[in-house]
């Protein structure tokens, strides 16, 4: 790997905001393709800090300041990504269902979506089931990620989910959920595409599930 | 209805990054720049921790099945409430929050600084866990004072109190309003860093095992050992 690219891909690792916006301009600098740039070293690496927190060797504040340096380089990086018509991993809607209003996990995935690349609508929290239908088919969507942290919200999941089947656009986009209170058996009761207990596991499942869906 | 203030709140970056999971010790050594997030939440959020708590004290008139019956026309329902409370001769009936001013810091840091925000965060949950440690001392003192024991403390969302039956019954009770906590059509209390909780105090009372004991996530949940 390039030298700079290199020293990108080291300072998302260590967290190291003021290197990763140094380097990502020098990598600009010198003309490389933003491309490279994202998917060489700055997704690169946020799929290695990934891999750590998975594996045990990351705790969750060395995840969030990688994405937070990621997130910094990204800044720098997206007008020129835009400007080379560049493709991000695909697009997602994510909120809290009706009811609910925490938002701390779902902003973690958020986070952890973006550094890998994914496009972000973020409809916050307390989303209502139509308010999720209109998001997918605007901006539509490839997957629509819904959280719920209560017992008496999570009811609300199944009515998000079947609202975009009442719409006519269940098969047009691929649900994930997640939240403290659920697990796989429910997920696979309210007919989503997958469950996701933590950030990087749900980037792992989004990634999964597009590439599913590739032709060949 | 009492309200106390004037809570002092003790918590150190050290609780901060093992709420979120961490090893302090390995942290410090491996991710300077995490702790520092960590030392930097604690700077900034402690002056925004406004702990108040309400309560009131109300005598336990009957128990029928699943019912404890209290004076004024009050009533718990619930196997836990039944089960924690029936040997009570009153209950205390508590809402507390430590307001609404680092949740807000938490929602504006989230887009810019996703590590502060979830630090800002971990401290507001120690915060409010440990006021009601805090109300939990309290209330132990002056039952003794009086003669009397407690009971485990109880909260909606345990296993046998389910957080629609419950919340709705101690929001019935108090009038939360008063330190500024009111409850969402799903239950949810605003401010989110709010808690609401029973605690029975009477001479018959024994001692009944621990909150996380009746929490459905005990088989899973990383926290036990820190709300022990």
């Amino acid at each position: 790997m390039n030298s700079t690219l290199q020293e990108i891909y080291d300072g998302i690792l260590e967290g190291d905001r003021s290197r990763v916006q140094q380097k990502v301009q020098q990598a600009l600098d010198q003309k490389l393709d933003p491309a490279t740039i994202l998917n060489d070293s700055m997704i690169a690496a946020m799929t290695e800090v990934g891999n750590r927190f998975e594996q045990g060797d990351y705790y969750v504040p060395e995840m969030l300041i990688a994405a937070r340096a990621m997130k910094e380089g990204l800044a720098l990086l997206k007008p020129h990504l835009v400007r080379a018509k560049v493709k991000s991993a695909g697009k997602v809607v994510i909120g809290t269902v009706k009811g609910d209003l925490h938002d701390i996990g779902k902003n973690l995935v958020a986070t952890m979506l973006e550094g890998a690349g994914f496009e972000i609508v973020d409809l916050g929290n307390d989303v209502a089931p139509e308010k999720y239908v209109e998001a997918v088919r605007t901006h539509n969507a490839d997957i629509m990620a819904i959280s719920a942290l209560l017992t008496t919200t999570m009811p609300n999941m199944r009515a998000a989910i079947e609202a975009l089947e009442q719409a006519g656009i269940r098969d047009r986009v691929k649900v994930i959920v997640g939240g403290a209170p659920l697990n796989e058996t429910y997920a696979r009761q309210i007919k989503a595409d997958g469950y996701a207990p933590d950030a990087s596991r749900a980037v792992h499942l989004a990634t999964a599930l597009l590439a599913r869906q590739k032709p060949e | 209805m009492p309200v106390l203030r004037d809570w002092q709140i003790d918590i150190n970056v050290d609780m901060i990054l093992r709420h979120q999971g961490a090893d302090p010790v390995m942290l410090r050594q491996r991710s300077p720049l995490s702790v520092a997030t960590a030392e930097r939440a604690l700077k900034e959020g402690l002056p925004l921790l406004a702990p108040v708590a309400l309560y009131r004290r109300l005598s336990l008139i009957s128990v029928t099945h699943e019912r404890i019956c209290l004076e004024h026309g009050g009533s718990l329902g619930g196997a836990l409430p039944a089960r924690q409370l029936s040997s009570a001769q009153e209950v205390v009936v508590i809402v507390c929050t430590i307001g609404k001013l680092l949740e807000q810091a938490v929602s504006r840091e989230m887009s810019l600084d996703p590590a502060l925000a979830l630090a800002l965060d971990s401290l507001g949950s120690l915060a409010v866990h440990t006021l009601t440690a805090s109300l939990c001392t309290h209330f132990t003192d002056l039952a003794a004072m009086e003669g009397l024991r407690v009971s485990m403390p109880i909260s909606p969302g345990l296993a046998g109190w389910p957080v629609e039956q419950g919340q709705k019954q101690i929001f019935s009770l108090v009038d939360a309003a008063e330190v500024g906590v009111t409850l969402t059509s799903s239950f949810q209390m605003i401010p989110r860093k709010s808690a609401s909780l029973v605690i029975g105090m009477g001479v018959g009372i024994t001692d009944s095992g621990r909150p996380c004991d009746y929490c459905n996530l005990r088989t899973t949940c990383r926290y036990q050992e820190h709300y022990a």
